[in-house]
């Protein structure tokens, strides 16, 4: 049971300390002395912008901080002998009713207008505090928050739930000195606020107490033997709040950042610090200022304001940041610099390159002239915005970029760097940093630094070249991406900036050659194919240096086959006269090559070569559509008529035809001859009939002395006839035995004489009526 | 079901809940306090005052009745007799090494035009002073700036002091030493 309830206790507690995480964010985290710094106790954005709150959340705000006011003052006074704080008043003058801040009103005077001041201010009746405070803001460019802390810190008026009037007469101490009754001149709550405002402007126009960017001597108590100590006072605001209070807390005074310290404790500016920070979040913003109505970011330092021009300079310069706004009259205080480059300089006179919120120090003025700068470019930071940028390492020569890029940065250029290799090759170190692109922005590009036998990509447009002996080769994307090219040599994009400054030497052709014009390859996936026929392919081929053939191992492949197919298409080129017919069928392409290697090669080459007709198989037999000729085709590019169909039976090719297209068979040479069995294959010829091809030779050959056509071997290849010698019998399909001799056929009268002159049954063929037909006839023998 | 397991069910649950919460605050408070990013002032805290502040300003209450005193007993300043005043070098520094030394300095305890100030510097004997005329500050009076030419300074270690003379008052500041570049 006990145990129970200290869980719930437990669980119950934990919810409440989460909860006020979520409803005091601000007061979780308890601002610390340690946090106060003394040179920066406000940034100038802060300070200066005039704009940060509405009417509404100024009054909403006054509202917050007296929740109930005692206008009669009936509550205890605390003080012996005077029980309510209407006793305690009248005592000193005082009597109720006590008007609070919130509901304070007065009549406003008008106020000139001041250049470089206040805006003026026009005169109204009955206004309230909050207006006053809202509308003197405006004004002067004085953040709102700023006056209604420096309200507080003079004379509590925020928090004051039964001032007197007093307080309201020097609401901001304005012309109250330390040791001496408060100036009459100033008296009022309009007067004082106007006033103060009106003087922190004025501070901005220099000539005062104490001076920003200068170490100050700040004392910490009005009594001299307190002491002082030095300062580096950062901004314009700091020196401001310590000409109008002109004393910093002591360790005392932070060490109890929210009671007393000790009798050299002063707590004017540390309660700003301590209350502004309560109320309104951080008092630090950053150097990059603007106004309102004018986009122009400026860096401040010290008493200079410089322009920046480019939004990359701005991002470089981010840590000293964010933009903060201020008023068109304080940025009209500072005096304005050059434009804004990304060289600042250090007290010892050390020069930095800016890139990224990081400052990278130069080893040289020369090297600071590489970059296209002079060491007088660089401006001046204080040591406190040098410290927001955090210390990189030296700058050196080659630049590397955030985006993979490398230049060499060499008399105001930058030089794009294909690869550490092609520095090594022009001895430069290849040290680099790497920041973004834009800090290069300013220079204009250089030849690039690159090697030989490399591919170069373009950037943006992906186009390839390869840079060959000085000069650049246009290189086809087919013929890189699907040769050795690409696994072989290495590829790295350039600008087109760069591109554009190295020499150009035409394309890169596929078709490449050795110097001694010896040796001729064409480029495949794994290697280069040595040609044996070249000039089948093309007539024209790049002599390339050993140094680069070599990088290409030398394959094996039946590329020299002829027939060659593209990646990304089925369709079979036959490649002949340096061009590639395209195969329709696969019986064409048998009746080419009976064991064919189809190689694929790049699309490059498929593109290089012309196209030729259509090929059709050697012995096909074809017609075109409107003529009844029918063609033998004879080789690749010949066809031969056929009279009838008894030749193509004879010849083993059937009666079977194609019919093509005109364009296809137009383009096949029509031979002056018809088909006929008498054919010469090979230097030998043969008579053919019933689709046997009987050879003629030795003695036969003065018996059959006829014409025969000469065939393409393609087209002897594909007749599929069997070979057999031929002697001097021939029988006919009627039974007829004729016996040849000098050219004609003599019939034996009978069987006695056929046997009489050797014939029988082995010397004796059997042939086709028509080829009997095509032999002249002789004599009858008997 | 028994008491008990019900008991158990409700602290499951009221602890879920609570881890939710911390991981939800957590990284409200994480983004809110991330390293790097500068705070914004994007807040008001309309919160009522806090026990400090309340005893701040009753504390500033009985300053204020102190001043109302302290104006009341303060004794008119006789005719021909000049008020002791702080005058104060408050800055001083070179842009450059060899550029003019500029120096700031400011007298508490009076607010005028016109004073006298002057400020000596001294090396080895040698002086050099600078006048200017004083201006009003909002609770002193300015003696900013003196612009010394460098060449009438050489390198080295001077003794400064600031002095102010007006109708009213008188004063010297204690001596600073300046380093001159």
């Amino acid at each position: 049971m006990c145990g129970n309830k200290l869980i719930q206790k437990t669980i119950v507690a934990a919810f409440c300390a989460v909860a006020a995480c979520f409803l005091f964010p601000n007061h979780i985290f308890a601002l610390s002395g340690s946090d106060f710094r003394a040179g920066n106790i406000i940034s100038d954005s802060v300070f200066f912008n005039g704009s940060t709150m509405t009417l509404g959340e100024v009054q909403a705000f006054l509202n917050a901080k007296v929740p109930s006011c005692d206008t009669w003052g009936t509550q205890p006074s605390g003080e012996p002998g005077y029980p309510t704080r209407a006793d305690w008043g009248r005592a000193n003058g005082a009597a109720p009713p006590y008007t609070c801040l919130r509901d304070y009103r007065q009549n406003t005077p008008n106020r000139p207008a001041e250049p470089g001041l206040c805006m003026g201010y026009r005169a109204t009746p009955n206004q309230l505090a909050s207006e006053i405070i809202y509308y003197v803001a405006e004004s002067c460019g004085i953040n709102p928050k700023a006056l209604i802390v420096l309200l507080q810190k003079e004379q509590s008026l925020i928090t004051d739930d039964w001032p007197w009037p007093i307080q309201y007469r020097s609401a901001t101490g304005y012309g109250c000195p330390d040791t001496a009754p408060c100036d009459a001149e100033y008296y009022g709550f309009f007067n004082q606020v106007y006033a103060a405002a009106r003087q922190f402007k004025r501070y901005t126009q220099g000539g005062f107490n104490h001076r920003a960017g200068m170490n100050n001597s700040v004392r910490y108590h009005p009594n001299v033997a307190c002491g002082s100590s030095i300062v580096y006072i950062e901004n314009q605001a700091t020196a401001g709040l310590y000409n109008y209070t002109p004393y910093q807390p002591n360790k005392a005074a932070l060490d109890n950042l929210y009671g007393t310290g000790d009798n050299c404790s002063s707590y004017g500016n540390r309660n700003f610090w301590r209350l502004f920070n309560d109320w309104f979040g951080s008092t630090q913003g950053g150097y990059l200022l603007r106004t309102i109505d004018n986009a122009t970011v400026y860096l401040v330092v010290n008493d200079t304001k410089y322009p920046i021009s480019d939004i990359n300079v701005l991002d470089a310069f981010s840590p000293l940041g964010p933009v903060g706004y201020v008023s068109p009259q304080y940025l009209a205080s500072k005096s304005t610099g050059s434009v804004l480059k990304r060289l600042v300089r250090s007290e010892d006179g050390t020069v930095y390159f800016v890139d990224s919120g990081i400052k990278l120090p130069f080893t040289s003025c020369a090297n600071i002239e590489h970059y296209g700068y002079t060491c007088g470019d660089s401006i001046n930071l204080t040591s406190s915005q040098l410290a927001l940028l955090h210390t990189g390492p030296l700058m050196t020569r080659v630049y590397g970029t955030t985006s993979g890029k490398k230049f060499f940065i060499e008399s105001g250029k930058k030089r794009e760097v294909y690869d550490l290799q092609s520095l090594q090759l022009q001895g430069i170190g290849t040290t680099y940093n790497v920041l973004k692109e834009s800090g290069l922005n300013h220079l204009t590009y250089g030849t690039p630094i690159i090697r030989d036998n490399v591919v170069v990509t373009t950037r943006g447009t992906n186009n390839l070249a390869l840079n060959y002996e000085g000069s650049l080769r246009n290189l086809d994307k087919s013929l890189y991406s699907q040769t050795v090219l690409s696994s072989v040599l290495p590829n790295q994009s350039l600008d087109i900036q760069s591109v554009d400054k190295l020499a150009k030497a035409g394309d890169f052709r596929g078709f490449i050659r050795n110097v001694a014009n010896t040796k001729f390859y064409l480029l495949v996936g794994n290697g280069k194919v040595e040609l044996t026929d070249p000039n089948k392919w093309t007539n024209n081929y790049q002599a390339v240096s050993d140094l680069l053939l070599n990088q290409f191992p030398t394959v094996s492949n039946g590329i020299n086959q002829g027939l060659i197919k593209s990646p990304s298409d089925a369709t079979v080129y036959y490649v002949e006269n340096q061009k590639k017919r395209p195969i329709a069928a696969w019986d064409d392409l048998l009746r080419v090559n009976a064991n064919p290697t189809i190689s694929t090669i790049s699309n490059y080459y498929i593109s290089a070569l012309a196209t030729g007709t259509r090929l059709l198989g050697p012995g096909r037999l074809v017609k075109s559509p409107n003529d009844a000729t029918v063609y033998i085709i004879d080789g690749l590019n010949k066809k031969i008529p056929l009279t009838t169909f008894s030749v193509s039976q004879d010849l083993n090719l059937g009666t079977q035809v194609s019919i093509v297209g005109n364009d296809v068979l137009n383009a096949y040479s029509s031979t002056p001859f018809y088909a006929s069995i008498k054919i010469a294959c090979g230097g030998k010829n043969y008579f053919v009939t019933r689709g046997v091809a009987y050879e003629v030779s030795g003695a036969m050959q003065s018996h059959y002395q006829f014409s025969y056509i000469s065939l393409d071997q393609l087209t002897c290849n594909n007749l599929k006839t069997q070979v057999k010698p031929i002697d001097r019998f021939i029988r006919s399909s009627d039974g007829t035995i004729y016996y040849i001799e000098d050219g004609k056929k003599r019939a034996f009268a009978g069987f006695n004489a056929y046997l009489a002159y050797g014939g029988n049954g082995n010397n004796t063929i059997q042939a086709s009526d028509y080829a009997i037909g095509t032999i002249p006839t002789g004599q009858l023998i008997y | 079901m028994t008491k008990k397991t019900k008991n158990k069910k409700k602290y499951v649950i009221l602890l879920s809940v609570l881890v939710l919460m911390v991981g939800l605050g957590s990284y409200v408070l994480f983004q809110k306090n991330k390293k790097g990013e500068p705070h914004m002032q994007d807040t008001i805290n309309y919160a009522p005052p806090t026990e400090t502040e309340k005893k701040e300003t009753d504390a500033h209450k009985d300053k204020v009745v102190e001043q109302m005193r302290s104006e009341a007993d303060q004794p008119a300043q006789e005719p021909g007799v000049r008020k002791k005043v702080t005058p104060v070098i408050s800055y001083w520094g070179q842009s450059d090494p060899g550029s003019n030394l500029e120096v700031g300095g400011f007298v508490q305890g009076v607010i005028e035009d016109g004073g006298e100030c002057k400020l000596v510097l001294e090396k080895q004997g040698r002086e050099v002073a600078e006048m200017i005329s004083s201006k009003k500050d909002a609770r002193s009076t300015s003696c900013s700036p003196f612009v010394v030419q460098r060449s009438s300074l050489d390198s080295g270690k001077w003794n400064a002091k600031l002095f102010y003379t007006s109708g009213t008052s008188v004063g010297e500041s204690n001596q600073v030493m300046i380093e001159v570049k």
